[in-house]
């Protein structure tokens, strides 16, 4: 794939981006204001062994993990969905320009320079900092929003039943997949780096 | 130390100009000028040899070692 080709890709994901970012803003701060409760859905793990048992063979299962969704949990939460549309929007657009930028450099036939370094560097951080406010989103809704929901919160899980003293753990969905991408952008930043030495070496012999 | 190149004074002596030696040589007239006032990291083999037939020399001639002012 020609840097060319490379460059109409990224524009497009990038319009993309910001074409959902801005929908999924809209719909999260304008549901809650029309009075239509926000659903959202999240992975969790169940303390305590449910009854939710199969038998085969003399060999047996705990259901241990499953989902929630959870339906208008109160202003802190709906302000909190739209400040999670908002950071992992910013995060995605933000490392798609990036490496829009780099892929221009690259496209300008002199891709070992400071900027292309710059640029992959950022690109990486950014990628990694959207697994890294996974793990914060679900950190918050577990020790901060859950505790404090209000009562007409609607739980709805996909466990059997909880017993008596169970409880629900969030599971941060961390994609294990965006950390390895946001490394391997790193160690390319950093041949790009030694790329951009020699290239000036080589600039400055005559 | 340092190396230093005295191109300038062999120019001097063979009454030629920057542009007739850079284009003599093949190289631009910035680069050469660059190298004249010492202001790059080094000088390619057949860019030294260029200058040397332009200007009827050896390398000893244009090149030389300073030593480091304390």
């Amino acid at each position: 794939m020609t840097a060319r080709i490379l460059d109409w890709l990224l524009t497009a994901v990038l319009m993309l981006a910001v074409a959902a970012s801005v929908i999924a803003l809209a719909f999260v701060i304008i549901a809650p204001l029309a009075g239509q409760p926000l659903d959202a859905g999240y992975s969790v793990r169940l303390e305590a062994a449910t009854d939710a048992r199969s038998d085969a063979g003399g060999a047996h299962a705990d259901i241990r993990q499953g989902s929630l969704i959870v339906t208008g949990a109160g202003l802190v939460a709906d302000l909190f969905r739209a400040a999670d549309v908002l950071v992992t929007g910013a995060l995605w657009i933000a490392a798609i320009w990036m490496l829009r930028r780099v892929c221009r450099q690259v496209a300008s036939h002199r891709p070992f320079a400071p900027d292309t370094t710059r640029g992959l560097t950022l690109a990486g951080v950014l990628i990694l900092l959207v697994p890294a406010w996974q793990a914060v989103r679900a950190l918050v809704w577990q020790v901060i929003l859950f505790p404090h929901a209000p009562a007409e919160t609607t739980l709805i899980h996909t466990f059997a039943r909880v017993p008596e003293g169970g409880a629900l753990r969030m599971m941060p969905d961390i994609d294990a997949g965006l950390l390895v991408a946001g490394l391997v952008l790193l160690v390319v930043a950093q041949a790009f780096r030694v790329g951009a030495e020699v290239q000036r070496d080589s600039d400055e012999i005559v | 130390m340092r190396i230093v190149v005295r191109i300038d004074e062999m120019m001097a002596r063979r009454k030629m100009s920057l542009n007739q030696l850079a284009a003599e040589v093949g190289v631009s007239t910035t680069n050469l000028s660059l190298l004249k006032n010492g202001h790059v990291r080094g000088v390619r083999f057949n860019t030294l040899l260029g200058i040397c037939r332009a200007l009827d020399c050896r390398p000893g001639d244009i090149l030389d070692i300073e030593e480091d002012e304390e």
